[in-house]
């Protein structure tokens, strides 16, 4: 055990050492990550108790799995998992509906309708935070807005979607995120590229500035 | 629209969603926590909290003991030939023993008609 304490403490000198990630490590970029970790599979999956799911399936596997790594290896594995479990969801739901359409026709399909819902009041409601410094209209041009803004990320085809998130959102280069997508750098930069013409037609087609 | 314009609208885009991200639902937050806490819970630990490159993710005492029945095995053949060899070298020192201590001369050996007569004796 002392031999491990004598790496521990010279491993910065060492660079074939790599400290583990802490529990407390683990969860800081847990915490740091979970929020856009939970609104990429609401972008994904539409529906928010499937997101809270697959956010939650996704964080599980990384801990179990990976909660030995280096810190700086978290972000890479967590966005492979965090996207593996997005698929592993749509592949559940795949076969889930087709027996459901096979034995019923009585398949309840209202869940996936909290964007159809959205209310920029009820956002206007729920954040009072900074109200006096900006004009309640302002409040509902800004929640306007966002909703225009995800309800088209929404409507993006879902590798485009990824690439986008992944490469502006969690802030990935190239070589990252086509890691993490298992594709080429080609196949990335064409995929935001895409992405990001078809938001800002929409956005133009919807009269939204930035 | 040119790169620059791609990327300048994609960080546009980003300081909203980073922006409305701090507004999620408590309900939500609380839901995300919970996941969080349980996953730490389950946070798998190396011993030591340390790996040096190369070496299994998976080190542990575990590993080392899965490596001792064949530590054991080459311990075991190295101790047996050793064994081996020095009653070899015992047998050796025994015969020279008998042939110095005997009464006849170990040169006696050497010739070949005394030889002759203990094969003929012998048989």
């Amino acid at each position: 055990m002392a031999f491990w304490c004598i790496i521990r403490r010279e491993n910065t000198k060492n660079p074939r050492v790599r400290t583990l990630a802490t529990p407390k490590e683990l969860s800081d970029f847990l915490t740091e990550v979970e929020r856009r970790a939970f609104k990429q599979a609401v972008y994904a999956v539409r529906n928010t108790e499937s997101a809270l799911d697959v956010v939650q399936d996704a964080m599980m596997r990384l801990a179990e799995k990976y909660g030995d790594r280096p810190p700086e290896e978290l972000p890479l594995l967590f966005q492979r998992i965090l996207q593996n479990a997005i698929r592993d969801y749509f592949r559940r739901t795949k076969v889930r509906s087709f027996w459901t359409t096979l034995f019923s026709s009585l398949g309840p399909s209202g869940n996936d309708s909290d964007a159809a819902d959205f209310d920029p009041l009820e956002t206007l409601e729920a954040q009072p935070g900074s109200k006096q410094a900006e004009s309640a209209e302002d409040e509902v041009n800004r929640a306007r807005t966002m909703a225009v803004i995800e309800k088209e990320i929404e409507k993006l085809p879902a590798r485009q979607r990824e690439a986008f998130l992944l490469r502006y959102w969690e802030d990935m280069d190239v070589a990252e995120t086509a890691e993490v997508m298992g594709c080429s750098e080609g196949s990335v930069k064409t995929h935001c590229s895409r992405a990001t013409h078809a938001l800002a037609v929409a956005m133009k087609a919807k009269g939204v500035t930035l | 629209m040119n790169n620059r314009d791609e990327l300048q609208f994609a960080y546009q885009i980003r300081r909203r969603l980073s922006a409305d991200v701090g507004k999620l639902p408590a309900a939500t937050l609380v839901r995300l926590r919970a996941g969080r806490e349980q996953a730490l819970a389950r946070q798998r630990q190396a011993v030591g909290g340390v790996r040096a490159a190369g070496m299994p993710a998976t080190f542990s005492f575990g590993w080392l003991g899965q490596l001792a029945p064949l530590v054991v095995l080459v311990g075991g053949l190295v101790s047996i030939n050793y064994w081996h060899q020095s009653q070899q070298t015992l047998e050796i020192a025994d015969v020279d023993t008998q042939m110095l201590v005997d009464e006849l001369p170990p040169h006696a050996y050497l010739d070949k008609g005394f030889g002759a007569w203990l094969v003929r004796s012998g048989q």
